[in-house]
């Protein structure tokens, strides 16, 4: 209670300086007229009265200055005078203070980075209602196919008779052809089961999805919106269900859009129904699409799978089924690779802490003589220590805050690099509690091993300070310590170099498998044909052949193919 | 001893007398003063540039508290009272001093 009305009072001191110095004034100069009264009761002149009482009363300005520190209303200023020496003093080392923002910078920004990475690809919750309960149904043949897409035909036998699921959806990714108005575009889209909004959980925010009738050939010239699409290409107007847009060639019309956060599978923008054709249904071994379940409550993933492997030879001679969850199908490649680039991090962090560490004691044993000098002036060890801790600070938060651009640079690097084989990459945003789990981390290093030259003064040998201060290690303890963190750095920074040779050997490997044939100045177009008017194969021929002849003439190409 | 301790002790005591003056009523700065060296009869002198830094720290501490008041020729004075806590206090200090006080007697009488 004390603590908080002096904070209180403190703070008011600091708003009302000015007061406190005309309080202080004020009883001084009362103090000092009544002894002027009582001089001149006892007979002294009133020359002489004024005289002794100013005079026992002692230095008037030392008082007010005691007086005012002690109410307390100089911490601020204080604090700027360190804030001040602060910098001068690690101007004069640009060395230092440049080794330690950077090695600061490095440890915050690489460890938030990747953990703002890793958060947004593997913990964040998938967008969907109860996501654990999903799973996606594969097919494999073993051993060239482990992981495939499953048929319409194997799709519908599920959805008959498996029993483990309230309801099973499929989907395929497409691209579709945009025509509207002067601006054509491909966008990346889907043609989903009726039923796969409503089994994800996901509902439209404008309209309503597909009903069961638009899920047959012919009769799915409709399509749902998505968020961004509907921002982009119709101004986000809200009398858009109903119109229609012209899409492979087809006119379809709008019955809804979706939520913002929808965008299922990868970056879809616009969904169709699926709407099987009779080709798609010929033979049980089209494999072209993906099924998705959601397991009836208390049904496990593994007796899913168990029903599965009774069901398929039924179905399939070759072909077995597989339930995988969500997180595994989308994610599941890629943990490992991360989770080693997460570790790789980590270790730069802790190089970085150990650095820090290095670098401040070593500093304190330069600063001794300064400290030996300062308390020998009168300083409190409190003041000293209050000194080191805001140089200290100071480091720790330019560092600190280098660390958080590099974060948010790294992630604004990586939002913008392509990688579809990473789901939700993209997505990556800074993550607050890594950013300040490091944050803290850093700045404790720094403030542990900072104040490591005030804390060994507790004995002041001052003279043999002053004398030799500056050049003498410091000490058997702290010579041990300092070698103690140079050969853990060194062990780190060894771990940390080997990892990432192998690491890069691995990817030069990658990138060395020879293609076959020689990729240079050579351009690869993909042409996406509407149905409507290429559905049959012979038409896509002749598209073909007039294109090579045209392009043929073109100068520039060598060769067409 | 360090140079550190002998303020302290002193400090203390000094700290104590105060709060003894203050025991006896509330009373400014000045008054404070005047009443430590005239129960001192006269033996002490109080030096009083460190009276209110003194005060103020007990202030700090919670053991005094003032408020401002006009005095007997009517100019605002602040005056200061024991608290409760500081009542405590003197008791603790006035026990430590009599320990103390012995403790020096004891060493000092063997001849």
């Amino acid at each position: 209670m004390r603590l908080l009305r002096n904070l209180f009072r403190r703070v008011r001191g600091l708003v009302r300086a000015e007061t406190i110095h005309r309080e202080i004034e004020e009883e001084a100069r009362f103090h000092i007229e009544m002894r002027i009264e009582e001089n001149i009761r006892r007979g002294m002149s009133p020359e002489e009265a004024r005289q002794d009482a100013e005079r026992r009363f002692g230095n008037l300005t030392r008082v007010k200055e005691r007086g005012y520190d002690v109410r307390g209303g100089r911490w601020l200023e204080t604090l700027w005078q360190d804030l001040r020496f602060g910098t001068r003093m690690m101007l004069k080392n640009p060395g230092f203070t440049l080794v330690a923002i950077i090695t600061l910078a490095l440890g915050i920004g690489a460890t938030t980075a990747m953990f703002s990475v890793v958060n947004s690809v593997v913990f964040q919750p998938l967008p969907f209602h109860e996501p654990d309960r999903l799973v996606m149904l594969e097919e494999k043949w073993l051993p060239r196919f482990p992981r495939f897409e499953t048929s319409p035909l194997d799709f519908l036998s599920w959805k008959a008779e498996c029993q483990s699921y309230v309801d099973i959806g499929a989907f395929v990714p497409v691209f579709f052809n945009l025509s509207e108005g002067d601006q054509p575009e491909r966008l990346a889209g889907a043609r989903v089961s009726a039923n796969l909004p409503g089994l994800l959980g996901i509902s439209p925010i404008l309209g309503r999805g597909f009903t069961a009738e638009e899920d047959t050939a012919g009769a799915n010239q409709v399509a749902l919106l998505g968020h961004s699409l509907w921002q982009r290409r119709f101004g986000a107007d809200p009398q858009v269900i109903g119109r229609t847009v012209r899409m492979n060639g087809v006119a379809i019309t709008v019955v809804g859009v979706m939520p913002p956060e929808f965008r299922f599978p990868i970056e879809a923008e616009i969904w169709m129904p699926m709407g099987f054709t009779p080709e798609e249904i010929k033979s049980r071994n089209n494999h072209f699409i993906w099924a998705v379940g959601r397991l009836k409550p208390g049904v496990t993933p593994q007796q899913a799978q168990s029903e599965m492997d009774l069901l398929m030879p039924r179905l399939q001679q070759n072909w077995r089924g597989q339930v995988v969850s969500f997180a595994n199908h989308y994610i599941g490649d890629v943990r490992l690779t991360l989770g080693v680039l997460l570790g790789a991090a980590g270790l730069v962090l802790l190089i970085a802490c150990v650095n820090i560490a290095n670098l401040l004691i070593t500093r304190g044993t330069t600063r001794q003589r300064e400290i030996a000098l300062r308390t020998a002036l009168g300083a409190t060890r409190g003041r000293i220590v209050r000194q080191l801790m805001t140089e200290t600070t100071l480091l720790s938060f330019l560092g600190g805050a280098s660390g958080l651009l590099l974060a948010l640079g790294t992630i604004a690097l990586v939002r913008r690099i392509p990688l579809p084989a990473i789901y939700r990459f993209e997505e990556t945003s800074l993550d607050l509690q890594a950013l300040a789990f490091t944050f803290l981390l850093a700045i404790g290093t720094g403030a542990l091993f900072g104040l490591s030259p005030a804390l060994r003064q507790s004995r002041p040998d001052l003279q043999d300070a002053l004398k030799t201060g500056g050049r003498v290690a410091g000490g058997a303890a702290r010579t041990r310590i300092r070698n103690v963190l140079v050969i853990a750095e060194l062990t780190l920074a060894v771990v940390l170099l080997v990892g990432a040779g192998l690491l890069l050997k691995s990817l030069w490997r990658l990138l060395d498998v020879p293609l076959g044939f020689n990729p240079q100045n050579v351009l690869a177009v993909a042409i996406n044909l509407p149905q409507t008017t290429y559905r049959e194969p012979f038409q896509q021929a002749q598209f073909t052949e007039r294109l090579l002849d045209r392009l043929k003439g073109v100068p520039g190409p060598e060769a067409v193919g | 001893m360090a140079v550190k301790d002998k303020t302290d002790l002193l400090q203390g005591t000094f700290s104590m007398l105060i709060l003894k003056a203050l025991s006896l009523g509330p009373m400014h700065g000045y008054g404070v003063g005047q009443r430590i060296m005239q129960l001192a009869e006269d033996l002490l002198r109080v030096e009083e540039g460190s009276l209110y830094p003194a005060l103020y720290r007990l202030e700090e501490r919670g053991w005094i508290e003032s408020e401002w008041v006009t005095s007997e020729n009517n100019r605002p004075a602040r005056f200061y009272r024991l608290t409760r806590a500081g009542r405590k206090q003197l008791q603790v200090e006035e026990e430590n001093c009599r320990r103390f006080v012995l403790a020096i007697g004891k060493v000092m009488q063997t001849a």
